[in-house]
């Protein structure tokens, strides 16, 4: 069963077409990839189906609803999460309260509630959470740290278990392992795998590093200059004479 | 919440309560405005902590005081009606200002909040009727509760106190509640307040909107002791007080803007001495807090408990270590 399905989208920017009718099938509980040279509008996309754009035209559809011209928290609240390709976290707080402010953020409550009621239930239940959560990010032992003050590869993890707090069907991670080393990228890249191994979420994977790409997901979407080259496994997409052609001459790629 | 923080509202309450008592009619004066202005200081900080600083926030509590004098010349209302619904009149007009504003932020906010501040002072001008121009609304009466005339100092400084208090009282809940949490979230990154499912525009608008409200209490307040109000009141002059308490104060805990206040009022009150030169006085101050302090008075609080903290636990290590040696 498809998940995600993204039917004949095109965004323009004035004269510039970023992504042209493009098709993306993306199943339930798989690591979905999505890669293509720079230009290749990968991130269009990304902004497309997390709702940061409209469409030009064409429709995204998440878990049964259409869901192109919602805006980026309503899709958030629908269960599709994205992450950021920055290290985007709280900074100034530690992380059990990175994560615990996260799952504060999704109580529906007015204004008058929120001053009046006592909540604390509500609060021992978003720590056993937050807690739970740490716990399957590895993050555990260092609760009490400041975010500011971890290390790169642990702040693109905490970025994740935030996006955890929303309790997601679906997280899309925009270029997870950017400017890792190779011990960090093993570390995010088996975080991921186990996201979708051990919770059942779906994952879709911008990413440049083809080596991540190749090891991690299930199938791959390729795009090229704003179209769609193919889909396929890993194994076929790598040995596609048109991905090879598209990607000759760029340094950046080495299949 | 900890200890130390009940009981300092418990011992500034006691204070509150005998200080009238021990002061002159004109401290008691000064003392009335003190308590008015820690509503509007306070209800300013909720737009800061979403990063809002808005240029308007003194216009809403004129509206606060302009709907008081305008409820009780057509309708006669007592003060216990024509406070909370003076607040709501400036709560809808924050609405009605904010939802423009919602398209800009950062610099662009700033300069159109501005605007639409100066667009609603300046009908007060324009439409003499009802607002009474350039010149103001006078005659607005003092109120009375239970045969208490608040004319007289005294029974309105309570008066005061207790709308105060309990202005406070929520806007310290609102601070700590999951909605305070919001609002600090989108000012730390919008985007990832977004992304994590939050409608960064709607609680915008809530912190004006709330801000709004009670900016409108204090007008309100400030009206009915007043007797008398025009459009000079609520101008940029008083919006930069405004901006000095609170940068002076720092908006980062609940208690900074109410520190800033205190203190800047302590110093304006002594600098009447120097009439025309307290402008430049309090410009001086304004342009060393933001360059040397810019966390505000709090911020040095919190260094020197940090510093004291450090000393003691450098204490107890070598008393510890000590014990190990015997």
């Amino acid at each position: 069963m498809d998940i995600l399905t993204v039917r004949t989208v095109t965004k323009r920017f004035g004269g510039l077409t970023a992504v042209s009718d493009v098709n993306l099938d993306v199943r339930d509980r798989e690591i979905h990839g999505i890669i293509g040279p720079n230009g290749a509008g990968k991130t269009t996309l990304f902004n497309v189906i997390s709702g940061a754009y409209a469409p030009t035209s064409g429709t995204v559809t998440f878990n049964g609803r259409t869901i192109n011209g919602k805006k980026p928290h309503e899709i958030a609240q629908l269960g599709l999460v994205r992450t950021f390709q920055r290290n985007a976290m709280f900074p100034t707080y530690s992380v059990l309260e990175n994560v615990l402010l996260a799952r504060h953020l999704q109580a529906k409550q007015g204004l008058f509630k929120a001053v009046f009621a006592s909540d604390r239930k509500q609060r021992a239940k978003n720590l056993e959470r937050a807690l739970e959560i740490l716990e399957f990010m590895e993050l555990i032992d260092q609760k009490d740290t400041l975010a500011s003050s971890m290390a790169h590869g642990h702040q693109r993890i905490l970025g994740i278990a935030n996006a955890l707090a929303v309790e997601p069907k679906l997280i899309m991670l925009d270029e997870p392992v950017a400017g890792m080393n190779p011990t960090e990228t093993a570390l995010v890249t088996d975080h991921i795998r186990r996201l979708r191994d051990d919770w059942g979420i779906t994952v879709v994977l911008v990413e440049h590093d083809m080596r991540t790409v190749m090891g991690t997901c299930d199938r791959i979407t390729v795009l090229s200059l704003g179209e769609k080259l193919m889909e396929g496994l890993p194994g076929e997409v790598a040995s596609d004479p048109r991905v090879i052609e598209a990607y000759l001459g760029s340094d950046e790629w080495d299949l | 919440m900890n200890w130390k923080e009940p009981l300092l509202a418990v011992v500034l309450l006691v204070a509150a309560g005998v200080a009238p008592f021990t002061a002159s009619t004109y401290s008691v004066e000064v003392l009335i405005l003190f308590l008015i202005n820690l509503i509007l200081v306070s209800s300013y900080r909720i737009l800061t902590t979403t990063g809002d600083w808005s240029l308007s926030h003194v216009v809403m509590m004129g509206t606060g005081a302009y709907a008081t004098a305008l409820l009780s010349k057509w309708w006669d209302l007592p003060i216990f009606l024509t406070v909370p619904l003076a607040a709501v009149v400036a709560a809808v007009v924050g609405l009605i200002v904010v939802t423009p504003l919602l398209r800009t932020k950062g610099f662009g906010f700033f300069i159109a909040s501005f605007a639409l501040g100066e667009l609603i002072r300046l009908s007060w001008i324009k439409f003499r009727d009802p607002f009474g121009g350039a010149r103001g609304m006078i005659g607005i009466p003092s109120g009375e509760m239970w045969e208490i005339d608040f004319f007289e100092p005294i029974p309105y400084y309570f008066f005061v106190l207790v709308v105060a208090v309990a202005s406070l009282l929520f806007m310290y809940r609102l601070d700590h509640s999951r909605i305070g949490k919001t609002f600090k979230a989108i000012y730390t990154d919008e985007g990832l307040a977004e992304s994590l499912g939050i409608d960064v525009q709607r609680f915008r608008a809530m912190a004006f909107v709330t801000g709004a409200f009670f900016a409108g209490i204090a007008g309100s307040l400030l009206a009915h002791r007043l007797g008398a109000i025009d459009p000079k009141n609520f101008d940029v002059n008083t919006m930069v007080y405004l901006i000095i308490w609170i940068v002076v104060g720092g908006t980062s805990t609940f208690w900074g803007p109410l520190i800033g206040l205190t203190v800047m009022t302590i110093v304006f009150e002594w600098a009447r001495p120097l009439l025309e030169w307290r402008p430049l006085l309090f410009g001086g101050i304004l342009i060393f807090f933001l360059i040397f302090q810019p966390g505000g008075l709090e911020g040095v609080f919190a260094q020197v408990r940090d510093r004291l903290a450090a000393r003691r636990r450098g204490k107890a290590d070598r008393t510890s270590a000590g014990n190990q040696e015997s």
